[in-house]
């Protein structure tokens, strides 16, 4: 597909906000995980919690606020420049906004499920039917282009990315901000639990004794262009997206990886690309015996045992439906920095695997194309490619 | 421009199950629907689902399978599009009060079908297609903007896409809220790109505008209507002096209700009262609290 300019992008994590935070923390290898979560519910299983103080929401824009709307303005306030660029150069209404999330605003919605804790007049339309992620980003933005959101569990940021492109490509919009964001809540991480997939300890994705995810939460929002106009001249850009369903089951991946491998194969061939042509792939990897066996799998077969490749969910842990939008940050971040980060807390890996994530960072020529793979409940499969003009 | 083709489409209301019945209830003259729940045909969904999928899941199902056999490619491998604002909002409730309340644990049975996307990954496992899915989400716009999103995947070289859209009624009785959705409604659209095949009509636009006062987008809305020379159908009714229809489910709130609005303009007899000056064609149009439209221009052959 035509190359899409990614003019800037900004993320927050429990490795801290903003993109120079993230870029220390990965070339630390930091784990971020901990039990001292400060959670409004008990957490006896390690999360990714984001330490920083989270700014009110600007005038106009209070009606939307609560932590996944702060997580997201976290990002895009620092992401103020480029969208003035982009709006001075195609206008408001040129600039659409795809958003992600998969719990939205669940943290305050629980609020009212407690006995006794319903707040009177509880703005659902606001906090909690999805579409008010994108409604905040347009309204915080300044924007008057089409904006909605993508919700499809942990691969909804990358659907973001899909949605986004098809927009520009098909001329709706000049640019559009897209990105994700989740905040941690009782549901989500009750929920794991329940299904026996949380690791008491750090996660420690395909690890020999890998034992299941670390929730994380956390944003992360990207400016796109539709043209490598004056604005985007050598920015990295979004080369090719692939999806595919598992056909499988609600929460189990496919354990030959079929679907990945079709979804990462559709990437590839959007992007023009063999699969020689990528230099990383950023991996779903949660850390859970399953999940890393599929998708290592998939990633063998189609790369090979030798392909740079890693999990960073040992460092902020999974960030649901910011997953996918945070690792596409981290991966545009080995484009800039040739930094490989590492597969946090790993210590042997799975050798069953067939494939050798890095166990340290390693600093390398910048890549001229990365991958990051997202997968999520209901067997949803992603495949981002991204690339940078060669140098 | 592709031109985009509406091959078919499938519908669920409450005493209303499939298109054949929405004709006669066109033909009737839309009496007052009897309830706001669907009760799910037997034998629609596959058996080994059957205790597991959720019922908006299974109504997704239902009326994304009865576009394709009505259009007669019942394997189709069409990517899916599924719209929705509050999706599976009853389960999520569910848990909530089981983990919140007495119970104070979440059922591993439950937590997988409280996604957004529950709907695509059983209509994945129930057919065993792998093709792309997303699901996309924009409050009382949602079926809107699905339209959008199927429409500029079929801009950019996809042939088909089956656009599914729909919302329960809410259950939560934590937000009895009269402005929630009231009502169960779920359909489908097949929308093609080929010339090969029969269609009930053409999308010749999908527009979209915002501004930031209502007369501006107003104005809008009547230039777009009389430069299609179409008939206009909005949501809202605080917009007067704009030709409109109302709501299409009485008393009812559903927020994929211009879904029903558009079902209804394909497959009333022509001409009939849903179209001014003898024209085939409709604006559909909606706005949200945020003065956005989103417009789509349908042409019955």
């Amino acid at each position: 597909m035509a190359r899409l300019p990614i003019l800037a992008w900004e993320a927050i994590s429990a490795l801290g906000a903003g993109r120079e935070a993230l870029l220390a923390g990965l070339q630390a290898g930091r784990c971020a995980l901990t039990h001292d979560s400060g959670q409004p519910f008990d957490t006896p299983c390690p999360v990714g919690v984001v330490r920083d103080e989270l700014e009110a929401l600007p005038a106009g824009a209070e009606a939307f606020d609560d932590r996944c709307h702060r997580l997201a303005w976290a990002c895009l306030s620092r992401l103020e420049e480029p969208i003035e660029r982009v709006k001075r150069a195609y206008g408001p209404e040129r600039v659409a906004v795809v958003a992600a999330t998969s719990a939205s605003g669940f943290r305050e919605l629980e609020t009212m499920f407690v006995p006794g804790g319903a707040p009177p007049g509880f703005d659902y339309q606001n906090l909690v039917s999805f579409g008010c992620v994108a409604r905040l980003v347009r309204q915080v933005s300044g924007v008057n282009g089409p904006a909605f959101t993508d919700s499809t569990a942990c691969s909804s940021g990358a659907n973001a990315f899909i949605s986004a492109a098809g927009l520009l490509r098909a001329g709706i919009c000049d640019a559009a901000i897209v990105g994700g964001a989740e905040a941690l809540c009782a549901t989500t991480y009750a929920g794991f639990r329940s299904l026996r997939v949380v690791d008491g300890e750090p996660c420690r994705p395909f690890d020999q004794e890998r034992k299941g995810m670390s929730l994380g939460e956390g944003a992360a929002f990207f400016v796109l262009e539709r043209e490598p106009g004056e604005l985007g001249g050598d920015s990295p850009f979004l080369a090719g997206v692939g999806a595919s369903l598992d056909a499988h089951h609600m929460t189990a991946p496919d354990p030959d990886g079929t679907g990945s491998e079709l979804a990462m194969r559709a990437a590839l061939d959007d992007a023009g690309l063999e699969p020689g042509g990528i230099g990383y792939i950023n991996l779903h990897g949660t850390g859970t015996p399953l999940n890393d066996a599929s998708e290592a799998a998939s990633v063998a077969r189609l790369f090979g045992r030798d392909v740079s490749c890693s999990s960073t969910k040992g460092g902020a842990g999974h960030l649901l439906g910011a997953a996918s939008a945070f690792e596409i940050a981290i991966s545009l971040a080995v484009l800039e920095t040739g930094l490989l980060p590492a597969n946090v807390n790993l210590q042997t890996a799975d050798p069953e695997l067939g494939i050798s994530p890095l166990a340290e960072a390693r600093q390398v020529d910048p890549p001229g194309f990365v991958m990051s793979n997202s997968f999520g409940f209901g067997g949803n499969n992603t495949a981002v490619v991204l690339g940078r003009a060669a140098r | 421009m592709s031109e985009v083709r509406i091959l078919a489409d499938g519908l669920m209301l409450p005493g209303m199950v499939g298109i054949p019945a929405l004709e006669g209830w066109i033909r009737a003259g839309a009496p007052a629907l009897p309830g706001s729940t669907v009760e799910l045909p037997e034998g629609r969904v596959p058996p080994k689902l059957k205790r597991r999928i959720t019922r908006l899941s299974a109504m997704a199902f239902c009326t994304g399978t009865e576009a394709l056999e009505r259009a007669g490619l019942p394997g189709e491998q069409a990517p899916l599009v599924w719209a929705t604002a509050n999706g599976e909002i009853n389960t999520i409730g569910r848990i909530m009060d089981d983990l919140l309340g007495e119970r104070g644990k979440v059922s591993p049975s439950q937590f997988h079908n409280s996604v957004y996307n529950a709907p695509t990954g059983y209509w994945g496992i129930a057919t065993g297609r792998r093709f792309p899915s997303t699901t996309v989400s924009r409050g009382w716009l949602s079926f809107e903007y699905g339209l959008l999103e199927a429409w500029t995947r079929l801009q950019t070289g996809t042939r088909d896409v089956l656009l599914v859209a729909g919302d329960e009624a809410i259950e939560v009785p934590q937000w009895a809220d009269p402005a929630h959705c009231t009502i169960d409604l779920c359909g489908s659209l097949l929308l093609s790109t080929r010339e090969d095949r029969p269609a009930l009509a053409r999308i010749t636009a999908v527009l979209h505008a915002r501004a930031s006062n209502q007369a501006t987008v107003l104005e809008r809305i009547h230039e777009w209507s009389s430069e299609h020379d179409t008939q206009v159908m909005v949501s809202d009714h605080r917009w007067e002096g704009v030709r409109c229809k109302p709501e299409p489910l009485g008393d009812f709130r559903n927020p994929c209700s211009g879904l029903l609005s558009l079902l209804r303009f394909l497959h009333a007899p022509v001409p009939s009262d849903t179209v001014v000056r003898g024209g085939r064609s409709l604006l559909l149009t909606r706005s949200d609290q945020d003065h956005d439209v989103l417009g789509v221009v349908v042409e019955r052959p």
